[in-house]
């Protein structure tokens, strides 16, 4: 008998890219939820468990929204082989249990875009699934442009899903094999003097790596852009209590270390010390 | 890979439900059940989850005399069946703590016992004299075993003459009941144990986390990034009945809060019988912010299936084997 009782069902798994069950592989999951959630934010975030009920693993696993079915209460998710959750989750059949809580977070602010703003968004790896239900969402009254960052062709993420929206994608890849050869960060820049003269100026929404994140926060500073990062911490409990997921932040000179599962994910650029 | 079956017990409806009321020395819970400290942060974070008189209460996250920022990040990393964690006492400082969070759970009636750590034996005193006054608080567990922070914590937990010390004067500065938080980082806990009820503490809390280390081999380096953090989950649990046993056995007459590791109504019980007269729950919180009723809920069915009327009468029930001397 244990505390952990599974509450969702996993419908279907499908490997995106990697060799299946080796480290670095991407899955897109769908997952059925009881007492589904009546909406989810983008931005926001599950914290998702396949321990068949034991303890290993332990901990749940955040993973942000991709799309979300309200109707039917199926959420969408799109991880990478990491770890020992992973591993798990990636491994549990259609059919099986899993625990899963949220949704948490505060998710991008939908109220925040003026009236023919453009959105850029800026994403990278496992960072582009949030944005993708954001563009659902804010491409219906605005032009967005997704600027997306892969090591490969191979790994880059629903494009197709985006073009479907009406979303205008540029591509990077480390190797070149598609798109723009180099980072991310470096193919916005080339846009970026163009995208700044329009008025009003267009946010950035960004959601990657770390450093993608960082580089990318530095450029829309300089160029004069509101930017908001959804950043990715490794979070244990999603409520607040463990503080181990935490950012520092620096607000009026005070330098504070603030959790990210409750103030965040998304946080304003300029308030992250990177 | 098959699901592990739960060995729920069956539930008769004509069994009373069981008591579970328990004392730790004068203080009374509903049942033994708290919200360990570090785990459910000031008690505010958990109310959108559950009411916290469900439970028996709940131990504050260790409070300092001054604002604390804490240990840089990475903070945390699971491990086999646990994790590691190196917050190092974030905390918002007594003032803040008095002010903007206590009152949010005060309005309940559920045990509120407030945990202290500082770095200096005055500023822990100075703590205590200030919840003294504090009506919400009832009671104050000295954090004598943080593994996270260079000063203060562990260092009093480590050598019994520090620990009776910083025991005596936190004593003398408040009446409310008095719980030492022992390390398991020690080579015989009991003598730690024994200095601090020496010394004046009402009850023990056993056992904080385990110092470890998780390491990134391709990267060579520790994952966290002070190097070291503290275990605690499923992994400690063993650990953590024999301290319990052991203290249990050498103090027979000091009430005390077992901690480590606890998941399920089983664990809870297990802890009572090692000699527990309540327990603390911390890691089992992040894996589902509502694991402490459920862990309640679970103990009173463990208790019917096996028709006993009282959850007290479980503590200290464990009678040890005989062991023959080695041949």
């Amino acid at each position: 008998m244990s505390v952990f009782r599974p509450n969702a069902v996993l419908q279907r798994t499908r490997l995106l890219s990697g060799e299946a069950g080796v480290r670095g592989a991407l899955y897109r999951s769908e997952i059925r939820l009881e007492n589904a959630p009546r909406q989810v934010a983008p931005g926001q975030f599950f914290m998702v468990r396949a321990s068949g009920g034991g303890s290993d693993p332990l901990l749940p696993r955040a993973l942000s929204a991709l799309d979300y079915d309200p109707r039917r209460g199926v959420l969408h998710v799109c991880y990478r082989l990491y770890g020992a959750g992973t591993a798990a989750l990636a491994a549990r059949k259609p059919g099986e249990r899993l625990e899963v809580h949220g949704p948490y977070g505060n998710g991008f602010d939908l109220s925040e875009p003026q009236k023919k703003q453009t959105i850029v968004l800026v994403g990278g790896g496992v960072g582009v699934p949030p944005l993708y239900l954001l563009a659902k969402e804010l491409s219906k009254k605005h032009e967005v442009l997704l600027f997306q960052g892969a090591k490969a062709a191979a790994e880059l993420l629903l494009v197709p899903d985006f073009r479907r929206l009406g979303v205008k994608v540029h591509v990077a890849t480390d190797d070149g094999s598609k798109g723009f050869s180099g980072r991310v960060g470096e193919l916005l820049g080339e846009h970026l003097s163009k995208l700044a003269a329009l008025r009003p100026a267009p946010i950035i929404y960004v959601c990657g790596p770390h450093p993608m994140m960082k580089d990318v926060a530095a450029r829309s500073k300089a160029a004069g852009l509101v930017c908001r990062v959804s950043l990715e911490e490794k979070m244990a409990c999603a409520t607040g209590i463990c503080l181990g997921c935490v950012v520092l932040t620096e607000k009026a000179g005070a330098k504070k270390y603030v959790p990210s599962c409750t103030q965040g994910p998304v946080f304003d650029a300029c308030e992250v010390v990177w | 890979m098959k699901r592990r079956q739960s060995a729920k017990p069956a539930k008769s409806p004509k069994a009373p439900a069981p008591d579970l009321s328990v004392k730790v020395g004068k203080l009374s819970l509903r049942n033994p059940i708290l919200g360990a400290s570090g785990c459910v942060g000031y008690g505010e974070e958990l109310l959108e989850f559950f009411n916290p008189e469900k439970i028996g209460g709940i131990v504050a996250k260790s409070i300092s005399l001054k604002p604390r920022l804490g240990n840089p990040t990475p903070r945390i990393v699971e491990t086999a069946s646990g994790m590691l964690n190196s917050i190092g006492i974030q905390s918002v400082g007594v003032e803040s703590f008095l002010k903007d969070h206590v009152p949010h759970i005060a309005k309940y009636d559920t045990a509120f016992v407030a945990s202290i750590f500082d770095e200096r034996e005055d500023d822990y005193c100075e703590l205590a004299r200030i919840l003294d006054k504090e009506e919400a608080i009832d009671g104050i567990e000295v954090n004598l075993s943080c593994p996270n922070v260079e000063r203060g914590g562990i260092t009093f937990g480590v050598e019994p003459a520090l620990a009776a010390s910083l025991i005596e004067k936190v004593r003398k500065a408040t009446s409310k009941p008095l719980w030492a938080k022992l390390s398991p980082n020690v080579t015989d806990v009991r003598v730690i144990a024994r200095a601090c009820v020496d010394a004046g503490a009402d009850a023990l809390s056993l056992i904080n986390t385990i110092t470890s280390m998780a390491i990134d081999w391709r990267a060579r380096r520790p994952i966290l990034a002070r190097n070291t953090g503290g275990l605690s989950g499923p992994a400690i649990k063993p650990v953590a009945l024999r301290m319990v046993s052991q203290v249990h056995e050498a103090l027979p007459e000091v009430p005390l809060v077992g901690i480590g590791g606890i998941a399920s109504g089983e664990d809870v019980c297990e802890f009572l019988v090692a000699g527990a007269s309540a327990v603390q729950v911390g890691t089992a919180n992040y894996a589902n912010p509502r694991a402490l009723p459920v862990l309640v809920e679970e103990l009173s069915d463990c208790l019917r299936a096996e028709k006993i009327a009282r959850a007290a009468d479980l503590t200290g029930t464990l009678r040890l084997n005989s062991v023959p001397s080695a041949h």
